[in-house]
């Protein structure tokens, strides 16, 4: 499905071409009011604007995401809505430094998050073990034992830079159910 | 009953109110003058001086320089590991000629981790994308700093060819 900028020809409106069907096919499928996608891009729309994150507020970085949910930034806009449970959770936000000790922890947590699950590193502990990345405790990124989708850097990062990286989760997450290479 | 119309009535005297949430996506938000987002890396400036890299407390910027014939130092590489980078300021408070400093950059949130590895070309890039469009606007615009002259009028010749121009031969 593809959008074009529209025209004075087609009355103002958005001209939509469908993948797999030619322009007129696609104009006759538009004035019957048809929208024609992928299942699986139907359910990357709704995945995108629907993303439950698991709390995961480890230290500072903890702050600016409750930041972001909170009404000046207000996360709910994009339908990111906080949920307590991994059972309950399609997003993790690990905000925040992991030490090997909670590395475990993380894990089992992520494993008990259902399919599909994406994973966001907040800053620059949770990326790549920030200031302690000397340290002899704490674990050098997350992506050590969960897979990470997207790493957004900042020692904490600002609520819109939360935002944005979420936003590029949003958009892997079409484009991933695109190629037909998305999880599940 | 009565604490639910207690919670409506603070919910009631909200509404006619002016709406507190900031339009991110399609608002930039506006920061403060000091606002520490990725940095901005000016390499006519440098004199190798090594003060940023031995300041930083992850060590993470790493640089090299060569001598020149007029026995000056010229900056050759200049990295910032930005997965690491807790921008902290101290690069820019050391830096006694001011090219390196902070910008209000914050869009940085990235797939893999090696595009958070900043190279000298991306830095100089997002000079010219702030303060360097700033100055660049505002004429010269160079004020203080050792060598400022000379950088001035590269700035200025950049200005009057083309900016992508000034951007790649660096």
């Amino acid at each position: 499905m593809e959008l074009t900028p529209h025209t004075p020809s087609n009355g103002g409106r958005p001209r939509v071409l469908f993948e797999g069907f030619t322009e007129e096919e696609s104009a006759e499928l538009q004035q019957a009011g048809v929208l024609v996608g992928t299942i699986e891009q139907m359910k990357a729309w709704a995945r995108a604007n629907s993303l439950w994150p698991l709390t995961f507020g480890l230290a500072c970085c903890a702050i600016e995401m409750m930041g972001a949910g909170a009404s000046h930034y207000d996360l709910d806009r994009f339908g990111i809505i906080f949920r307590a449970s991994p059972r309950q959770a399609d997003l993790m936000i690990v905000a925040g430094t992991v030490t090997k000790k909670m590395g475990p922890l993380l894990r089992r947590l992520y494993d008990q998050m259902p399919d599909p699950k994406w994973v966001v590193a907040m800053g620059s502990c949770a990326t790549a073990g920030g200031p302690y990345v000397r340290s002899y405790s704490v674990m050098k990124g997350v992506d050590q034992t969960v897979p990470v989708d997207v790493y957004i850097p900042g020692c904490p990062p600002s609520p819109p830079a939360l935002i944005y990286g979420l936003t590029k989760l949003q958009e892997k997450i079409r484009t991933d159910a695109k190629r037909k290479v998305g999880r599940l | 009953m009565f604490g639910f119309l207690k919670g409506l009535a603070v919910t009631i005297s909200r509404l006619p109110k002016k709406k507190v949430t900031l339009q991110y996506p399609e608002v930039k938000p506006e920061w403060p003058e000091r606002f520490r987002g990725i940095h901005e890396f000016i390499p006519e400036r440098c004199i190798v001086c090594n003060q940023c890299a031995r300041i930083c407390p992850t060590s993470c910027i790493s640089l090299s320089g060569t001598r020149g014939e007029d026995r000056k130092l010229r900056i050759d590489t200049y990295d910032i590991n930005f997965e690491i980078c807790i921008l902290c300021d101290l690069c820019t408070e050391v830096c006694p000629t001011e090219a390196i400093k902070m910008t209000g950059e914050f869009e940085l949130a990235a797939y893999s981790r090696d595009q958070l590895y900043k190279n000298m070309e991306w830095l100089y890039q997002n000079y010219l994308r702030h303060s360097g469009a700033k100055e660049l606007e505002a004429g010269t615009g160079e004020t203080g700093g050792p060598g400022e002259a000379g950088v001035g009028a590269a700035a200025g010749g950049g200005a009057a060819s083309e900016q992508k121009a000034g951007g790649t031969d660096e």
